[in-house]
């Protein structure tokens, strides 16, 4: 909500959601490439490589 | 995370997060810590000793997030800084905080299971060096606050070396001391010519405060037991003739653009090309000494 409590306008609504999605997509992409690194890390600490 | 932006409130964007770990700064850790880590006797499995240079670049990701984080009053007064996240307002300061906390205890931790526990116990004090000692305690209080904050940009390839090997030996304390001693030079002659902009934020650096004789005897004093440091790795026989003689004609430019900011006697910034040659190259020196010592090393190895 804005200072003055009132609704954002379509714009800002559309701008929030541009940098929560962008935000969203990073941290599904960390996550990803945090497992395969975990999963690596295991593998090799196993000495299958 | 969010900031207030105009009378809305906006989620920072991912690229602000980016811009708080200073990555230009992250490329040289990463480099230096690169170096140390090829130039250690041993091996490493590739996928451990790529961890171990990502928990490095993050750690430094980290104490640059939890820098910009206690500096952002100081960085809105420097033209050099004020567009960084926090002083222009894009990003909260909570945000910050929690971003460079959950990096630091992530590349320690990391670091520590994937590696081993000596290398992510020397990040974790190098991360807490640079956000506390430098940050909070030292540079705002005395004009030496560089020259002992250098130290935590010195650790990198002291981790490197120590994610291999699993402990520290003389080499890699001269990498340690090289970086050290590199960093007065390096810094100072910076503030040299940015010294308007300091002396506006209350940086207490030493042109500010003890002037630009002081700063420039110093910068040639600190030149001489770092080109000594740069040259002891061949001098004591751990590197051959290759490193040697790099070593020695690269430290032979630094010291003469020393000695030639020490002689120039001007005050404007605009007079002080010395200055600027020699923060320039201080940064190719840097860049090519380590790659020639890793390159020399694996050679010998």
């Amino acid at each position: 909500m804005t200072s003055e409590e009132r609704p954002y306008t379509p714009e800002e609504t559309k701008l929030i959601r541009q940098r929560q999605a962008a935000r969203s997509r990073i941290m599904a992409a960390l996550l990803v490439a945090m497992c395969i690194l975990f999963f690596a890390i295991t593998v090799a600490k196993i000495g299958f490589w | 995370m969010t900031t207030a932006m105009r009378d809305i409130i906006l989620p920072a964007d991912w690229r602000d997060f980016w811009a708080l770990t200073k990555p230009r700064v992250m490329s040289l850790v990463v480099f230096t810590a690169l170096c140390g880590l090829l130039a250690a006797p041993g091996h490493i499995h590739p996928v451990l000793g790529f961890t171990a240079i990502l928990c490095i670049a993050v750690g430094a990701g980290a104490s640059g997030a939890l820098n910009q984080w206690y500096e952002h009053d100081i960085d809105a007064k420097m033209v050099r800084t004020a567009k960084r996240p926090l002083p222009d307002g894009r990003m909260d300061r909570q945000s910050a905080l929690h971003f460079g906390v959950g990096l630091a205890g992530f590349s320690v931790v990391t670091m520590g299971m994937a590696v081993n526990w000596l290398s992510a116990g020397i990040l974790a004090f190098s991360i807490f060096f640079y956000a506390v000692v430098y940050t909070i305690w030292l540079k705002r209080f005395t004009p030496q606050n560089i020259v002992i904050g250098g130290a935590a940009g010195a650790f990198p390839p002291v981790i490197g070396w120590a994610a291999v090997t699993g402990d520290v030996t003389l080499l890699p304390i001269l990498l340690f001391a090289i970086i050290f001693l590199w960093t007065p030079p390096h810094f100072w002659s910076l503030a040299l010519f940015m010294k308007a902009d300091y002396a506006a934020a209350g940086v207490p650096m030493l042109p500010v405060v003890s002037g630009q004789k002081v700063t420039r005897n110093q910068i040639f004093a600190y030149s001489l037991p770092m080109a000594a440091a740069a040259i002891a790795p061949y001098a004591l026989g751990m590197t051959s003739w290759l490193y040697g003689t790099a070593a020695i004609l690269l430290n032979l430019v630094f010291l003469a653009l020393a000695f030639s900011v020490w002689r120039n006697p001007a005050t404007e910034a605009s007079a002080m090309k010395p200055e600027k040659r020699l923060f320039a190259f201080s940064i190719l020196y840097l860049f090519l000494l380590f790659a020639l010592f890793a390159g020399d090393r694996m050679l010998m190895l």
